[in-house]
């Protein structure tokens, strides 16, 4: 160390005790770091509101030029594409009738058997404005945070299926996970997997399963509760186990590995431009007036005369 | 060796450009595994600080900004700071002889440096995991940041007129 040999006394000293500060700093922050200590939080929140608009600024003109070349490309066959979308429209049109038909008689068999419907939610669309650019981890800052009611723990889908999930929020942006990253486990539900049923209950087997993230492009699909169903195709959608993910939400499509399966993700991450972030409305106010179903004592109560019965 | 002063221009500069090197690297172009592999402009800039003008990038300044590129980047905290705080201490102890060297030489420290800095993070990124994480990416990047350290190099020595070729 020329630049420290070259001092001396006062400034010899002070280099070195500069050199052990910044040494036992950053191991702290590491170990801090490692374990995920949630007292880092406040300031990953606060990195992200002072990053996200300098990101955003900066990677202006290299989206500019990238929507530029998209652009370019989509004019040279625009004639293809508006055949295309004609049939699209016209294909469309049909569904939204076969689509209505469903939607009417849906609403009939909730009515007639009463169901409680799941819990309500409404989403908001952020832009992309960060990524985490290295090969060690898999995320992206979007310019939305708790300005947009957004929370930890929130759901993120682009057009096609699930994105993520976001861990980090701060004032005006927010953090996500990626499904591929290797910190990434989503309980997941194998549709199609388990055995029928054969009684009147008409409850289907249901697999479960664990998507695991491995910083490759299809996670792996781990701790099934049965492997013997799973076949290449099958959808993968979001379980509620944990109550994390709302259920039913599209992921991918299974396909063999030679380990074992990984998931097709639906998600589109090389034009990952915005997302779709899930906001849980459900309404989870307890009613002033509601009682008890079951008393401490363990006898059953009666219930709030006002309530629906479920 | 005598170092040249540290001009308020300089000072400037480095805060820019160290700046613009931690965005740049976040850049979203493509998100997780579809992102096109970008440079770690990081540390072509750092390296180059710390060879032409090691004081204006004190120790406290690499933590500050290995914390700040940390942060900002999502990974496991602290892993990149002490990553690049390893490899600034090596570059100080051959900085003397990096500035008078040849670009060829100088280069190929530069390689070295990212080499140290990226292994270092590689395995401190592991280590919270108990398994080693995929090399492909990571070497993949490192190969493109040594190669956008040439012309780094050279378009801060044309614009700011620090170093020689």
């Amino acid at each position: 160390m020329a630049q420290y040999r070259s001092r001396s006394g006062i400034g010899q000293i002070m280099s070195r005790s500069t050199l052990a500060f910044a040494v036992v700093f950053g191991v702290l922050v590491y170990v801090l770091g490692a374990s995920s200590d949630p007292r880092l939080e406040p300031l990953r929140r606060i990195a992200l509101d002072i990053s996200a608009p300098i990101t955003g600024f900066v990677s202006a003109p290299f989206r500019f030029i990238r929507d530029a070349t998209s652009n370019f490309g989509g004019f040279l066959d625009v004639y293809e594409q508006n055949r295309t979308l004609r049939e699209d429209i016209v294909q469309l049109n049909q569904w939204r009738e076969v689509a209505r038909r469903f939607e009417e008689e849906n609403a009939r068999l909730r009515a007639l058997h009463n169901v409680a419907l799941a819990p309500k939610f409404d989403y908001i669309t952020a832009q992309v404005v960060g990524s985490s650019g290295g090969g060690f981890n898999q995320s992206v800052t979007i310019n939305v945070g708790r300005t947009g009611s957004i929370d930890a723990g929130a759901v993120a889908l682009d057009g096609g299926g699930v994105v993520g999930r976001v861990v980090s929020v701060g004032q005006r942006a927010a953090r996500i996970l990626l499904l591929t990253d290797l910190a990434s486990r989503v309980p997941v539900i194998v549709e199609g997997a388990g055995k029928k049923s054969t009684e009147d209950d008409g409850k289907d087997e249901v697999v479960r399963a664990i998507l695991v993230g491995d910083n490759s492009g299809a996670p792996v699909l781990q701790f099934a509760t049965k492997t013997e169903g799973i076949r290449p195709g099958q959808r993968i959608v979001t379980s509620s186990d944990g109550g994390v993910f709302p259920k039913g939400l599209p992921i991918g499509e299974v396909e063999r590995d030679s380990d074992g399966f990984r998931v097709r993700l639906e998600a589109n991450f090389d034009r990952l431009e915005f997302v779709r972030i899930l906001l849980d409305r459900t309404d989870r106010t307890i009613d002033a007036d509601a009682v008890l179903i079951v008393s401490p004592e363990g006898t059953r109560t009666e219930e709030n005369p006002d309530r629906p019965e479920e | 060796m005598k170092r040249d002063p540290l001009s308020v221009w300089a000072i400037l500069a480095i805060i820019v450009t160290m700046t613009t090197g931690i965005a740049l690297s976040a850049l979203p172009l493509g998100a997780g595994p579809d992102a096109m592999i970008w440079p770690n402009f990081l540390l072509c800039v750092s390296f180059f600080w710390l060879v032409h003008r090691p004081l204006g990038l004190p120790t406290i300044a690499v933590l500050f900004v290995g914390l700040m590129d940390d942060l900002i980047g999502g990974g496991v905290l602290g892993a990149g700071m002490l990553a690049l705080l390893i490899g600034s201490l090596i570059v100080r102890a051959g900085s003397d002889s990096l500035v008078r060297s040849a670009f060829g030489p100088r280069w190929l420290a530069f390689a070295g440096f990212a080499a140290v800095v990226f292994v270092i993070e590689w395995g401190l990124t592991s280590l919270p995991r108990w398994s080693p994480l995929p090399v492909g990416v990571p070497f993949a990047q490192f190969l493109v940041t040594v190669l956008a350290y040439a012309p780094v190099s050279v378009l801060f020595r044309k614009v700011l007129r620090i170093g020689r070729t």
